[in-house]
């Protein structure tokens, strides 16, 4: 026995049993459980094999929600992403403000999302909602549209709300990120010629790109257990429109009462939560060994 | 485009005035970049000061005006009516005090499990720690709903359903993951020389993690702190499965739902609960925003 | 070693205070010992009579009621999750027909025969009331408040358009409804967000053109969604819609939209149950000068006059910590001086025929004479259809208000899952 050993046991030993009673052993039991045809409210279940699974994939309501849980990551990866390091490069050149500015943005992303959702719906509403409201000052009144309710909006108009609150999480890490760069190397750039969009391609991106695979894992984390926003706002619908994978987990558990599905469909998605943040390792891993 | 211009051979007056009006150029295309980064800062301000701006204006108009006028209408008297009416009638306070009494615990304890394990991880160098930060990391991509039906009958079976401990347990378990992951890291930039420079002198590995590596650490606690109490606080699933259709167990997030019911058009009453509801975290936020950052990145980005 | 001792002595102590922190953090809600406390949750809010409840329990002596009040909507799974879990509360408000009987098939639901017995429930309420009730054989509910669906409208705005006569067949409808669409005024508010009140006009349709039996097949699985007979009233009500006769984007409104909608004169009527009359009540509309209703017209004189509603109830959790408590609060709910309170306040029907209903207002009292002339009495759609089944329904009631036009693939769809619900 090395002498740290039992120093380690010492340390470790209390947390990982906790660790491995609340979320090691659930896993294990939610595996199992996918293999059953268990129902919420009643009391026996038998072992059907991958029923459950061969159910998911050909379910178009389940085919459905993954493409709805698919798109939204991806919008997701893209647009808070873009946006929060465009309002933080102009931070980082108006100084005076950004100091203010960062006070002020702690609202947005330490409100919950039950919150963000609940002004968001009154931001969507038909009559006097505010969207509306503005449209009809401007004179596009037939611009109007019920957001939440008409089934080609409303995925949008919920993601936009979320949107509105990542993009704060993205910019305030990137605006830590820009500081961190050195002026010198930009400076040197600069001095060798290099204009502000090589500058930016050149120097910018690869320095940030740490960042980035922790800005892009967050976002893809948020994006794959979106349930609070979707579940304050729309509860899925209208007809399923924004039925995102957890919400779908929900609605099978707790209005179709069939256990065993729910969690088939939940073990999916962790596992395509770990291909995306296993592809933004690799990605981020790759980058640095290149630069 | 311009370095090339104030070249130090150049002169006479043809030069000088080359160089300056390239020079010129320069400050008006940094002017001008300066202004479209100032108006791009003013819409995004807009964007984020409305809707906050829409729920407080909200909770402080009545609930007769609201029908009136909708929401978004900038007259009316402004009262407390609102937050007076959801303090008194409703369960607020018993909401507020679960809250706390779900996080304060949670918020210690994983703190404190995260921090034992990562130090041991990084100083201990236990064989199998790889694995074991692989396992207890990869804890953050489980999504709650795998979790969810096997935790219910765990703790039905424990008796402990409509109580707060499901939240209590839970919480602390699933923050080992992001606490673990920030305060091994943290305790890598710790030169090692100064473990082994206190344990020469005598000390016991307990006392160099207590007296000397915990409060180096202290930025980093914070930075959990704060994330973690956010996190808690905010955290709606659990409190809907575990202490449902129970109005004395609620959390905060839950009683909003409640609330909800209670209120139903009362869209003032709701929106005055919804900013009781943010301010413990928006007051953590301000307090410790630095570290809050620093936390985020320190987790994952080792230096 | 003893340093490592001494580590550990702290390290313990540690862990202690962690642990006492929690538990004194959780003594507060930790379970009360059940000393004549009745836990109670509802799903009426205070558009709903939260008020009523509150007055009713008032009175109960033998214990005390501890309410939860929930959101009507997430309480239908909130309380399925409660149920689950094990720790019910003892008393909670459920809807009579499938519903109930769901929970009761899986063994949640303990009889109240003691209840039924000592309020004499039996010869006090309705036959079709106390058989409500029954699951099994035995009483698994006791009505609470029962509901009219009709015609809810503005008196004023049928004024205004030159309505009159209240139509009673199609014909009429048709001609009143365009009269009113000509005046500048959508003729028919709906509030589709929760899905749920779009269903009443599913349920009518069906049960004035195909008629109730064939209904309680298509409940039952018996019939399918793709039917000629389901078909016809789907083209009914797409003709009503392409016509303009109901308000814009439905599914962007709650039920109170619709009859806020109603109320300040936007639309003329809405297709709702009567506890509307308690929300216009409650928000200071005088019954029949601001408020009335007229039965759904008759669309083939054939078909028998069916009426349509949902039972309120209060049911016995099989884990209830109370039991006693529970039934001596379910009597004091059976009473019939505390049905009145709760029928005034929420804009019910009192179960109870010893309950004095001169004092209901004159259009409750319409509404309990329309009952009685019924040939039937049917629950609607989801408390028709086994809970999953309503879901897929419910959804296609949703899709239908976004799309009339698409319903051929709405109904085939909804068979589809409908059929995968009812096998599952």
């Amino acid at each position: 026995m090395r002498p740290t050993t039992r120093w380690s046991l010492l340390f470790m030993g209390p947390p990982i049993a906790l660790f491995a009673a609340i979320v090691v052993l659930p896993t294990a039991m939610a595996l199992r459980l996918s293999f059953t045809d268990a129902s919420l409210l009643g009391q026996t279940s038998e072992w059907i094999g991958f029923d459950n699974f061969v159910e998911a994939f050909t379910n178009e309501h389940v085919r459905k929600s993954i493409r709805i849980t698919l798109v939204w990551t991806l919008f997701g990866a893209l647009i808070p992403p873009a946006l929060g390091l465009a309002v933080a490069m102009a931070l980082q050149a108006n100084t005076r403000f950004a100091a203010v500015m960062k006070s002020a943005l702690f609202v947005p992303i330490s409100i919950s999302l039950v919150v963000v959702g609940q002004v968001w719906i009154w931001i969507y509403q038909p009559g006097d909602g505010l969207i509306n409201q503005l449209l009809g000052m401007a004179g596009l009144d037939s611009l109007e549209e019920a957001w939440l309710a008409n089934r080609s909006t409303a995925l949008y108009a919920v993601f936009a709300a979320w949107a509105w609150q990542q993009t704060v999480l993205a910019m305030i890490l990137y605006l830590a990120g820009l500081t961190s760069i050195p002026g010198e190397l930009v400076e040197a750039a600069r001095v060798d010629g290099a204009g502000h969009f090589q500058v930016f391609r050149r120097v910018m991106v690869p320095l940030l790109r740490p960042i980035t695979t922790v800005v892009l894992s967050l976002i893809a984390i948020n994006s794959l257990r979106n349930f609070d926003l979707v579940f304050a706002m729309t509860q899925g619908g209208p007809v399923r429109e924004t039925e995102t994978m957890p919400m779908l987990v929900w609605r099978i558990l707790f209005r179709q009462h069939e256990q065993g599905l729910a969690s088939a469909v939940s073990l999916i998605l962790f596992a395509m939560t770990l291909v995306v943040i296993g592809g933004l390792t690799w990605w981020g891993r790759r980058g640095s060994y290149v630069d | 485009m311009s370095t090339s211009t104030a070249h130090p051979v150049a002169r006479g007056q043809g030069a000088a005035e080359g160089a300056a009006e390239a020079h010129e150029a320069a400050r008006r295309g940094r002017a001008l970049r300066r202004r479209a980064g100032m108006a791009l800062i003013v819409v995004f301000v807009a964007l984020y000061l409305v809707p906050v701006a829409g729920v407080v204006s909200t909770s402080l108009k009545t609930n007769a005006e609201i029908a009136e006028r909708g929401i978004w209408a900038l007259t009316g008297k402004l009262t407390l009516a609102n937050y007076i009416d959801v303090w008194s009638t409703a369960n607020t306070v018993r909401y507020l005090i679960n809250s706390f009494q779900v996080a304060i615990p949670a918020v210690a304890v994983s703190i404190a499990g995260g921090t034992l394990i990562g130090y041991a991880l990084s100083k201990f160098r236990p064989r199998g720690g790889t694995l074991i930060q692989l396992v207890i990391v990869s804890g953050l991509f489980v999504p709650p709903q795998v979790l969810l039906v096997p935790l219910f009958t765990m703790f039905r079976t424990l008796d402990l359903l409509n109580t707060l401990w499901p939240m209590i347990l839970i919480h602390s378990a699933v923050g080992f993951s992001i606490c673990t992951l920030v305060m091994r890291n943290f305790f890598d930039q710790i030169p090692d020389s100064l473990r082994y420079a206190a344990l020469i002198d005598g000390a016991s590995e307990g006392d160099v993690f207590w007296r000397v590596m915990l409060p180096l650490a202290r930025p980093a606690l914070a930075a959990l702190a704060t994330l973690q109490f956010t996190f808690i606080w905010n955290d709606f699933l659990y409190p809907l499965v575990f202490t449902s259709a129970r109005d004395d167990v609620a959390t905060i997030m839950l009683g909003l739902l409640n609330v909800k019911g209670q209120f139903t058009v009362a869209y003032g009453t709701q929106a005055s609960l919804a900013v009781i509801a943010s301010i413990p975290t928006v007051v953590v936020f301000f307090v410790f925003q630095k570290h809050f950052v620093r936390g985020l990145l320190s987790g994952a980005l080792k230096e | 070693m003893t340093k490592l001792t001494k580590f550990r002595r702290g390290y313990a102590l540690g862990l202690l205070a962690i642990v006492a922190l929690a538990a004194a953090a959780c003594s507060g809600s930790s379970d009360d010992d059940g000393s004549g406390q009745v836990e109670v949750a509802h799903y009426y809010g205070s558009d709903l009579g939260q008020q009523g409840i509150l007055d009713v329990n008032a009175t109960f002596e033998a214990g005390e009621a501890v309410v939860s009040p929930i959101e009507h909507e997430a309480f239908k799974d909130q309380i399925l999750v409660a149920l689950a879990g094990g720790e019910p509360p003892d008393v909670f408000s459920y809807w009579a027909g499938a519903r109930t009987q769901s929970v009761f098939e899986n063994g949640h639901l303990q009889p109240i025969t003691q209840v039924f017995d000592n309020a004499d429930v039996w010869n006090a309420f309705p036959q079709a009331l106390v058989d409500a009730g029954i699951h099994g054989g035995e009483p698994h509910l006791l009505p609470f408040g029962f509901h009219y669906v009709a015609f809810f409208y503005n008196p004023h705005v049928m004024e205004a358009a030159g309505v009159t006569e209240m139509p009673t067949n199609g014909p009429e409808f048709w001609a009143a409804a365009q009269q009113i669409a000509d005046s500048g005024v959508k003729p028919i508010a709906l509030g589709s967000m929760n899905r749920w009140p779009a269903q009443f006009w599913f349920d009518f349709l069906i049960l004035r053109t195909a008629g109730p039996d064939y209904r309680a097949k298509l409940m039952t699985g018996e019939a399918s969604y793709t039917d000629p007979q389901v078909v016809a009233a789907m083209e009914v009500w797409k003709d009503m819609v392409d016509s303009g006769f109901f308000v814009d984007d439905a599914n962007a409104y709650t039920w109170t939209d619709a009859a806020d909608q109603v109320a300040n004169g936007e639309a003329a009527m809405t297709l709702m149950g009567t506890w509307i009359t308690g929300y216009w009540n409650g928000i200071g509309l005088e019954p029949v000068t601001d408020y009335d209703f007229f039965n759904f017209p008759v669309l083939d004189p054939a078909v028998e006059n069916a009426a349509l509603g949902p039972i309120d109830g209060w049911a016995l959790s099989a884990d209830a910590a109370n039991p006693e408590g529970a039934m001596l609060l379910l009597e004091h709910y059976a009473d019939a001086g505390n049905q009145l309170t709760w029928a005034l306040e929420q804009g019910a029907l009192p179960p109870n025929s010893n309950a004095d209903t001169t004092q209901l207002n004159p259009v409750m009292a319409k509404a309990l004479v329309e009952v009685g002339n019924a040939d039937s009495y049917s629950f609607n759609y989801d408390l028709a259809t086994p809970p999953p089944v309503a879901e897929v329904g419910l959804d296609m009631f949703q899709a239908f208000m976004d799309d009339p036009s698409g319903y051929a693939d709405q109904l085939s769809s909804a068979q589809d899952d409908a059929q995968a619900a009812f096998a599952g």
